[in-house]
């Protein structure tokens, strides 16, 4: 069952435009979710199994997409390489943020990360190639091998091929010599060092992989809602990110997918007129998913799958 | 093997360790006694350069002053801690294999590719001969939160075994230990220390360190105040006086 369950998901996915081929707003909102689920999975990468915390993610993600969208635009570079382009400048930034990681812990962390959030968006504010105040509009949509992908529904497959591509590179890493000793310098600092484990080199690289998924969020966001502006990068994203991460299930491969859809579609779909009611609901989700779900909505699912298992054991 | 000179460690205006000299030979069980206070666990963060000191460490003739913490795994040099410092998110399996971490080779395209470097055979069967040694091999799939205190100790020292140390530091190892454990632990260390690997140990169970010890050396305030044979030291007044106790 575990190794089918995958495939039915994404025999589903990839049927989901077909379904919705009438509401092409919602296939919007679903490749947002997608890119917001991308961006979480590095916060999720960088909390969840490093042990490190960020309060200024979204940081990465303008990074990323400001310069994939001037990369386009400013310089006539194909998608292809802008993407390439966002994702190594944000990977260059999680180097910068990760030197001041090295000596910092908890809340101290938190309020460097918070600082280069604003140092980030300030500075995009001032520029004149970012924009300024004016932010970047009319940004092209990704390009493929010649091929345009100009509405929603082929956009759909680029960005759900990028969130697998996010899954497959975690779900290996996290299992991987390196993605053992983050989760091992997550466990204690002391014993990791003890054991052979070079924290300093483990924390730059938990910050660089965290902002690689970050800026390729970055540059698909950029390249599909087609207009940036700093704002749209502030505390509140990098806050929404965290909230994503932390109702989704944190530490967990598949909890910020379904806490980025969560997010995003209820959010969306209940219309502005409910909106105050969306921010009580999320607040009040946050609140008893802290208390009573510490691996976040997804301990739902495995509480029943360890139902079924324990059912099963039983049966035998 | 390791030569302590004239090692100091001040934290302020405390004097935690005063100018100590000490020397540990090649296999031998050396302990480091002395009340609460005196400065052991000091001298074993010092040789991890988790404090900083003046005075020198060597080991094997080669200065630890400016090696860093993880790099001393390479080297040749494991520990275990008065306060555990397990992994807990991980099995017992993972704990010990975290151990071999300088060693086990990897690249960034084997992390992305889904390479599980610590099941591969060789380090399966490192892994498999290190939990036989300290009994732990039908638990090496339990998390060692769900394991009593003495046994978590032994996954402690297994994760510090399996690298292949030549000099291992072990830090209160019998404390909060049952005397059965206490036994079990003496007959893992004097294995230990046939296999080749020296000893350095910091115990204040008595019988464990007049069991096992080739030689001690007894502290008080930071500084040595004897060295010797465990009969030697048992004899020796200024030690009866400030640690063993006058009857």
């Amino acid at each position: 069952m575990k190794k089918i369950t995958p495939i039915i998901l994404l025999i589903i996915a990839l049927f989901i435009p077909v379904f919705l081929r009438e509401r092409p707003s919602l296939i919007y909102y679903i490749n947002l979710s997608m890119i917001y689920a991308i961006s979480a999975q590095g916060l999720n990468l960088l909390m969840g199994i490093a042990g490190q915390i960020s309060l200024g993610h979204a940081a990465f993600m303008a990074i990323g997409g400001y310069t994939s969208a001037i990369l386009v635009m400013s310089f006539h570079l194909p998608f292809i390489i802008a993407l390439i382009g966002g994702i190594l400048v944000a990977c260059a930034f999680g180097v910068i943020i990760g030197f001041p990681a090295l000596r910092l812990k908890g809340f101290y962390l938190a309020i460097a990360t918070l600082a280069l959030g604003n140092v980030v968006t300030d500075i995009i504010k001032r520029l004149k190639i970012t924009g300024g105040d004016y932010g970047l509009r009319n940004i092209p949509p990704p390009s493929l091998f010649g091929f345009e992908l100009q509405n929603n529904l082929s956009q759909f497959y680029l960005v759900l091929g990028c969130l697998l591509l996010v899954i497959f590179v975690t779900r290996n890493f996290i299992k991987s010599k390196s993605g053992m000793a983050l989760q091992a310098m997550r466990d204690s600092e002391t014993g990791a060092r003890a054991v052979g484990i070079n924290i300093s080199n483990y924390k730059l690289l938990a910050f660089i992989v965290a902002s690689a998924f970050a800026g390729l969020g970055g540059v698909l966001y950029a390249h599909s809602v087609t207009y940036l502006h700093p704002t749209n990068f502030g505390l509140g994203f990098s806050i929404d990110l965290l909230a994503i991460t932390i109702i989704g299930g944190i530490g967990t491969l598949w909890g910020v997918v379904l806490g980025s859809f969560l997010w995003v579609l209820v959010r969306n779909l209940m219309g502005t007129g409910l909106e105050v009611l969306t921010g009580v609901l999320f607040g009040v989700i946050l609140i008893l998913v802290v208390l009573f779900l510490p691996r976040g909505l997804s301990e739902i699912f495995f509480r029943i799958s360890n139902r079924f298992k324990s059912k099963e054991v039983q049966e035998k | 093997m390791l030569d302590i000179k004239d090692l100091s460690v001040h934290f302020g205006s405390l004097i935690a360790v005063n100018t100590l000299n000490m020397k540990v030979s090649e296999n031998t069980i050396h302990s480091l006694i002395g009340p609460n206070g005196a400065g052991k666990t000091t001298v074993f963060n010092a040789i991890y350069n988790f404090v900083p000191y003046t005075g020198d460490i060597l080991f094997k003739e080669k200065s630890l002053k400016h090696v860093p913490t993880h790099g001393l795994s390479q080297m040749g040099i494991s520990r275990t801690f008065q306060n555990l410092s397990l992994f807990y998110s991980m099995t017992v399996e993972h704990n010990i294999a975290l151990g071999l971490h300088p060693t086990a080779k990897s690249n960034i395209f084997k992390d992305i590719s889904g390479v599980n470097i610590y099941s591969q055979k060789g380090i399966k069967e490192k892994i498999k001969s290190v939990a036989e040694l300290v009994g732990l091999t039908q638990l090496l799939n339990a998390y060692p939160l769900f394991l009593p205190y003495g046994t978590q100790k032994l996954v402690e020292l297994a994760r510090a075994l399996v690298n292949d140390p030549q000099l291992l530091l072990l830090d209160e190892p019998a404390a909060g230990l049952n005397s059965a454990e206490k036994d079990y632990f003496k007959k893992i260390l004097l294995e230990v220390k046939k296999r080749g690997i020296t000893i350095l140990l910091v115990e204040h169970d008595m019988g464990v360190v007049m069991d096992i010890s080739d030689l001690i050396t007894v502290m008080n305030f930071g500084e040595k105040i004897a060295e010797g044979t465990p009969e030697e030291v048992s004899e020796n007044p200024e030690v009866i006086q400030a640690y063993l106790g006058v009857e």
